[in-house]
């Protein structure tokens, strides 16, 4: 029965207090009333109906997963979808009382994982099938890349850790301190040596009845080290045991067993591992060692942080490895999925006494111990930074160090797959006959498959920078592309949000370098993946602490390549934009973006194989944009951001307040009796031989559907000629079709209106002087007379005249005036009713045969214009006779001869 | 004195004593970040609705019509022989509809149908919130409001301007102070739930079916309350409401007994469709919801904070007795929620009429959205629904419904375009001239309110024609006689109703001689049949 209960170690209770568990950040100690050795106590084996309720939740979870990108995949509901998720998470996570980082993660999170999984569920049909080889892998790549990504917020989810059992009290239990070397030198050893000291000390000043031994576990001589009896002279000194191995194997596995073996370091021991470089902080043992209350904890896993950051390889891989425990291993810790990490670590000798010691058959050991030993033991991670060490100086040490962390990782998670992805496999009581094979929890599983599988996003990446190659150099397309839209309102949204959302995530743990330099490993996993599948062996290979050479080019030849091909590729597509520029654009886009990555590895080459005092400028240079990144790119951007909030609004408000903001409408352009101007209504072909006429009036005839041409009508202002405008309700090009939108009717009634109020608006915008016209010739009284087709009456002609002038005036376009162009032999009920509306009125001379027109001072103080226009070819000497006829009229204002075959009647 | 130092006391020297302590504002603040999730379900309900786009459907077009009329009579007291077959008041949201109309067109009076669901939403959020317990409370609030504002019917009511919404709004005023005054006795209360309930009645008739459930909400929580001299009292007092106000509404328009009677009490089905079918309507416009209600009455009577008394020897009807007497107190308060759910629904499965059957579902999923939201929120792990894993459930559950709820709305909400008919018909018609023959009255009839009189038109429902010797025809003949004679210069036939009227219509249209067929529209209204228009080209 258990019970919580006030610890009688104040100073224990202390130490836990102040560990930091993950999460919560206090730990509930309670008592138990007798040690807890479920490890071997078999166990009957007993149904229980409500063991079925995790695997029932997680058949739903699945089966509506399932369901949701079937949804997402056979509708356009991929946005609605995310933005749902978005309130539904705000309804869970959203709350007065809770942690403001779990609320915010939560809800991030969430919205991010249902946008990765609509797009998967829409990709899962746009998979190219016509290019199977390339969209096939591409979309595993995708997948892969998706469930990596749900599976980091599932880790990083908040949880509350469970309680620390005090069963027993961890002080009275004997410490090793193993720190294994082979050839890292005596000032590198000293260090170490002497940190593992300061915490033996601070430990045994709070707990005097505390055993601590510090071993150093000297493989120098089976290594062939020349300074191996350096190393035993060293320990010496500082008095310090020291273990030296004569017969080689296993690796530092093998040299951590062989000395758990000379010192005894069995059965209730706790063994605290650093690397040779790894030097512990004073109160490393007094944080760690008091979890160890509870009899279940296994080991206690601490971060692994560098300290020579002013080497930009270790700067870059200190970012890298901050992802992991900063970010990675405080999520893993409450679902009991913290590996052992071969250092800053301290594990309970029982445990590995229980699997024979640290596999030696491993080169990573501490991955192959983890997986096995957590079927029943406990593991913790501290978040407190208790150690600090090397890290790789150079290219090559670091690719060395990644190429035998991902082949080791990579051969566990081939060797475990079966165990760890079978969905039915789950915990199992402990038997007689010991752990069961298949004793992982869900959690674990799913933790230890991302961890194993983490190391095939080398595959990933080569796939992602291939497909846009392919597809931009060869036209392979690996989507089946739809349109612009549909990939944008699906794609888009996941890949911001992925995206804002990660760097949201990782914001103070880690920075954008840790991201690049992981995607700059993708040649060496790609190695990895080619050394498991093949079985090939690699030996286990010491992380160099110290730089081992210059030339950091032949390291980067493959970044180097599929630079080139990238650069190739882009300017490739860049020279077919035109010819199918909405994928080859998101193609180009994709290609940038890797192209930046490679660069960044190219940068990292150079920026490390500089002499040191460029480099050194170089890294000033870097702390200095940090630092301003911090202070003052930070005002910079809120300013920015005013700036851009105040542009914002004021537009909102000029658009608004716009109109009455504008300066006033020029007035109409003086009409009456200046003199007779000509005009010349020339076929549009021969307008460039009239170039050299001075032109006074230019008019043209715009559909109402289309905009007004201001640019043109401000050119022509510029020259000192007046805009002349015609508009047409419908196309004359369109034939018999029944526009009954463009009848005097319909206009009458206001069906036009909307397109009125836009053509005044810009007119009234203009602002200069202009002539308009509208319903040309809509008197003429013929069997073809458009007005009569429509059923349109005299009065409804004159209405819709009368509602186009009001909705010009209503719209402050005052600045237009309305000439009337009349028909021949037209109505004279419109022709009077609409001569009292114009401000000057177009009379049509067409060339006819003995024709001779009179005018009749008809038109009074109205200004009239006189276009005179004969079908067909122009006559040259019509031209002559037709003026002789103008001059004599005293009205005639301007003169328009009209060459072409440009007569007839008709609404346009 | 800045605003910073009114909000921080010891900011400054002349600091004043104003209530804005750090406790005040912390409480205050807390209370606020309990309103972002309510905030985030009315964006995405506003955002849902602002998907739903269309012309003026016919029921619209009805209620705004007469509501223009009153608008424009300027007094919303004139009778109307719109009471005798409008289903709820025309005095009432009509002329506020007209009103809106006025200020800023259709889509003003849609913005009112918008905020009344809102709010709506608003009232399941507060009635929620009076039931349940502890934290169990407000999650359970939350998401009865999250799944009231992601069913179709309140998606599509929410862009729909009949007075179907406000209905909905006024009835969930009415529940949330009938609840109000059965918990703390309060006469106001009782007042505001009687003066709801009869707006509600007042707006849409329909409204009276739920005069049980708001009964059994005030009446129980009364009775356990205060007792049954409140009860009664509450009763009475809200009787005598009702029957003010309608006495009042009847004197003044006697004619609202016939429009009761004809489109409420005793309505005759209009479109009659099998049961089976109706059902399966229902249970696909909301029946997860209405089953999720059920499910949450019966873990409340089951798995709520009931304390079985120990001992496996007491057989399962004693257990059930024990849990019935201890939970009597609320438990017919939560099955009448659940249960109010199907009320509209039976009811159109028991007369087989299957118009608005879409609308009134909204009004049910009113009532059982609190339960549905508590039956959630213990599917999702309880009262701490961000703890563990089964909120993804939750999550999931409210997806999927809202993935089938806006695609159901939107298909709700796609009746025929109608825009470019009413525009044809503009295009032939002048103002007090033009006689217009159309089975579509109402939506013509608002298409061309600001250009011909309403009784420019003819429609199918009443028509009596003297012809040219003199003669009066009355129904069908009268029709077929003034086409003969040329007697309409527009006729424009959606073939909903009027073929009932006069079936060989269309065979005069062809045979006078004066009509020309100018336009034809497909694929016209809910039952997508071809709308054509002809014009009179004769002379008269």
């Amino acid at each position: 029965m258990e019970k919580l209960h006030r610890v009688d170690n104040p100073p224990l209770m202390e130490a836990v207090r102040h560990a930091d568990v993950p999460y919560n950040g206090t730990v509930r100690v309670r008592s138990v009333d007798a040690p807890r050795q479920e490890v071997s106590q078999p166990e009957a084996v007993r149904f229980d109906v409500r063991a079925l309720q995790p695997v029932v939740e997680r058949l739903l979870i699945a089966a509506g997963t399932g369901a949701l990108m079937m949804v997402a995949a056979g509708s356009n509901m991929g946005m609605w979808l995310t933005l749902a998720a978005f309130v539904i998470s705000v309804v869970i996570f959203a709350r007065a009382e809770s942690e403001r980082w779990h609320a915010l993660f939560g809800i991030l999170a969430v919205t991010v994982s249902v946008s990765a999984l609509v797009y998967l569920g829409w990709r899962a049909f746009s998979v190219n099938l016509v290019s199977a080889w390339i969209a096939v892998p591409l979309f595993a790549a995708e997948v892969f890349g998706a469930l990596h990504l749900l599976g980091f917020y599932y880790t990083l989810y908040p949880r509350k850790s469970e309680p620390i059992a005090q069963d027993i009290d961890p002080t009275t239990l004997p410490i090793y301190v193993f720190v294994p070397t082979v050839n890292e030198g005596r000032e590198v050893l000293t260090a170490t040596l002497k940190g593992a000291m300061a915490a033996r000390d601070a430990y045994l000043a709070q707990y005097p009845h505390g055993r601590v031994t510090i071993v150093l576990c000297n493989d120098g001589r089976v290594a062939g080290a020349p300074d191996w009896e350096d190393t035993e002279r060293l320990a010496a000194e500082l008095g310090v045991e020291c273990v030296t191995r004569t017969v080689k194997g296993g690796a530092k596995a093998g040299n951590l067993e062989h000395a758990r073996h000379v010192v005894g370091a069995h059965g209730d021991a706790l063994i605290a591992v650093f690397d040779a470089d790894q030097v512990a902080t004073a109160d490393f043992l007094l944080k760690t060692v008091p979890y160890f209350s509870e009899m279940r904890m296994g080991w206690v896993q601490t971060g692994q942080y560098y300290w020579n950051t002013e080497n930009t390889v270790a700067r870059w891989a200190n970012d890298q490895q901050a992802m992991f425990y900063r970010l990675l291993c405080p999520g893993k810790s409450p679902l009991n999925a913290v590996i052992i990490c071969g250092t800053n670590v301290v594990i309970r000798a029982n445990a590995l006494d229980e699997i024979g010691g640290l596999p030696q058959d491993s080169i990573t050991e501490d991955m192959a111990a983890s997986v096995t030993l957590h079927r029943r033991w406990r593991s913790i991670f501290l978040q407190d930074e208790l150690a600090h060490g090397l890290g790789p100086m150079d290219l090559k040490s670091y690719f060395a160090q990644q190429r035998r962390w991902s082949t080791g990782n990579l051969k566990i998670g081939a060797q475990h797959f079966k165990a760890l992805a079978n969905p039915f496999a789950g915990p199992r009581p402990a038997n007689a006959d010991g752990a069961p094979a298949d004793g992982l929890r869900f959690d674990q599983r799913v933790q230890y498959l991302l961890g194993t599988s983490h190391y095939l996003c080398g595959v990933r990446d080569f796939i992602y920078i291939m497909t846009p190659v392919i597809y931009l150099l060869f036209g392979t397309s690996a989507i089946d592309y739809t349109s612009m839209g549909q990939f944008l309102s699906v794609a888009l949204p996941f890949w911001v949000m992925s995206h804002v959302v990660f760097y949201i995530v990782i914001r103070g743990q880690t920075g954008i370098r840790g991201v690049m330099i992981n995607f700059a490993n993708f040649p060496v996993y790609l190695n990895s993946l080619f050394t498991v599948i093949t079985g090939r062996r690699l030996g286990f290979q010491v992380t160099s602490k110290q730089r081992v050479g210059r030339g950091n080019l032949q390291f980067i030849r493959p970044h180097l390549f599929f630079l080139a091909l990238c650069l190739v590729a882009f300017v490739v597509g860049v020279q077919k934009l035109p010819q199918n520029p909405e994928p080859i654009f998101v193609s180009l886009v994709w290609i940038a973006y890797q192209t930046f990555f490679l660069s960044s590895v190219i940068w990292l080459a150079v920026a490390d194989g500089l002499p040191k005092p460029l480099r050194r400028r170089i890294d000033g240079i870097e702390t200095a944009l940090k630092a301003a990144r911090m202070q003052p790119f930070t005002r910079i951007g809120r300013s920015l951001a005013a700036v851009s909030s105040v542009l914002v609004i004021g537009g909102f408000v000029f658009t608004l307040t716009g109109r009455a903001a504008m300066p006033p409408a020029s007035p109409p352009p003086a009409l009456a009796h200046s003199g007779a101007g000509i005009g010349l209504i020339l076929p549009y072909e021969t307008l460039d031989a009239a170039r050299d006429v001075e032109q006074s009036v230019i008019g043209r005839t715009d559909l109402i559907a289309a905009d007004f041409d201001t640019a043109w009508a401000e050119a022509l202002r510029e020259t000192g000629a007046i805009p002349w405008v015609t508009l047409a309700f419908r196309d004359p090009g369109a034939g018999d079709a029944e526009d009954f939108d463009a009848s005097p009717l319909a206009i009458a009634n206001g069906l036009r209106d909307a397109d009125l109020r836009r053509w005044a608006a810009a007119v009234r915008a203009y602002g200069g002087p202009m002539y308009l016209t509208v319903l040309p010739r809509i008197d003429v009284v013929a069997a073809s007379f458009d007005a009569a087709r429509f059923g349109a009456q005299p009065d409804d002609v004159i209405r819709a005249w009368t509602h186009i002038q009001a909705i010009f005036t209503a719209e402050g376009a005052t600045n237009a005036a309305w000439i009337w162009v009349k028909g021949a032999l037209g109505e004279p009920q419109i022709d009077a009713a609409l001569r009292t509306m114009a401000d000057a009125v177009i009379i049509e001379m067409p060339s006819l045969p003995r024709n001779l027109w009179v005018f009749s001072g008809l038109y009074g103080d109205l200004p009239v214009f006189v276009q005179v226009a004969r079908a067909g070819q122009a006559d040259p000497a019509f031209l002559p006779l037709a003026l002789d006829h103008a001059a004599q009229v005293d009205e005639l204002d301007v003169f328009l001869f009209d060459a072409g075959s440009h007569f007839g009647a008709g609404i346009y | 004195m800045g605003l910073s130092d009114l909000l921080n006391p010891r900011a400054g020297a002349f600091a004043p004593a104003l209530p804005f302590t750090p406790e005040i504002r912390a409480r205050w603040l807390a209370r606020l970040t309990a309103l972002v999730p309510l905030i985030a379900i009315l964006a995405l309900q506003t955002a849902a609705m602002s998907t739903l786009r269309n012309d003026i459907e016919r029921d619209e077009a009805i209620y705004l019509l007469e509501g223009l009329k009153l608008a424009d009579l300027g007094s919303a007291a004139v009778p109307t022989d719109a009471s005798t077959y409008f289903s709820g008041l025309p005095y009432f949201y009509p002329f506020f509809g007209g009103l809106l109309h006025n200020i800023g067109g259709l889509e003003a009076v849609r913005a009112l149908s918008t905020v009344s669901m809102l709010l709506a939403t608003v009232t399941v959020y507060a009635l929620a919130r009076h039931f349940f317990d502890g934290t169990a409370r407000r999650d359970s609030a939350y998401l009865a409001a999250a799944l009231f504002a992601m069913q179709p019917s309140v998606i599509f009511l929410g862009r729909y301007a009949t007075f179907d919404a406000l209905c909905v709004l006024l009835l969930g005023c009415a529940a949330v102070f009938a609840v109000r005054a059965g918990m703390t006795g309060r006469v106001s209360s009782a007042v505001l739930t009687g003066l709801f309930f009869t707006l509600a009645v007042a707006t849409k008739y329909a409204a009276l079916i739920y005069a049980a459930p708001i009964a059994v909400l005030i009446g129980w929580l009364t009775l356990r309350r205060s007792g049954f001299g409140r009860a009664a009292a509450f009763g009475a007092l809200m009787l005598a409401i009702a029957c003010i106000f309608s006495g009042i509404m009847l004197l003044l328009d006697p004619g609202l007994t016939q429009g009761l009677s004809f489109t409420t009490t005793a309505r005759e089905a209009m479109t009659i469709v099998p049961r089976e079918q109706i059902a399966g309507l229902v249970i696909a416009l909301s029946g997860g919801t209405i089953l999720l209600g059920f499910v949450g009455f019966g873990i409340y009577l089951f798995a709520g904070d009931i304390r079985v008394p120990p001992g496996d020897d007491s057989t399962l009807v004693q257990r059930g007795i024990v849990f019935i007497a201890r939970h009597s107190a609320l438990a017919p308060v939560i099955l009448t929620l659940a249960a109010a759910a199907v009320l509209s629904p039976a009811y159109h499965i028991y007369k087989m009429e299957f118009t608005s059957l879409h609308k009134h579902v909204a009004f049910g999923i009113l009532f059982a959205a609190p339960v549905a939201g508590y039956a959630l929120m213990r599917i999702g792990g309880g009262q701490a629904l961000a703890a563990g894993r089964r909120w993804l459930l939750v999550l999931i559950a409210c997806l999927l419904i809202f993935a089938g709820s806006l695609p159901q709305a939107q298909g709700l909400y796609s009746w025929g375009f109608r825009a470019e008919a009413a525009d044809a018909l503009r295009s032939l018609v002048r103002p007090a001239s033009t006689r217009i023959l159309t089975d579509e009255a109402f939506i013509f009839g608002y298409a061309l309110y600001d250009l011909i009189d309403p009784s420019q038109i003819t429609s199918q429902y009443y028509f009596e024609y003297t012809d040219r010797w003199g003669d009066t025809h009355l129904g069908a003949p009268a029709y077929t006689r003034a086409v003969d004679e040329g007697y309409f210069d527009v006729i424009a036939l959606g073939f909903d109703f009027g073929v009932t009227y006069a079936p060989d219509l269309l065979e005069h249209i062809h045979t006078s001689g004066y009509y020309q067929q100018v336009y034809a529209f497909p694929a016209w209204g809910w039952e997508r049949e071809t709308l054509i228009i002809w014009r009179f080209v004769g002379d008269r």
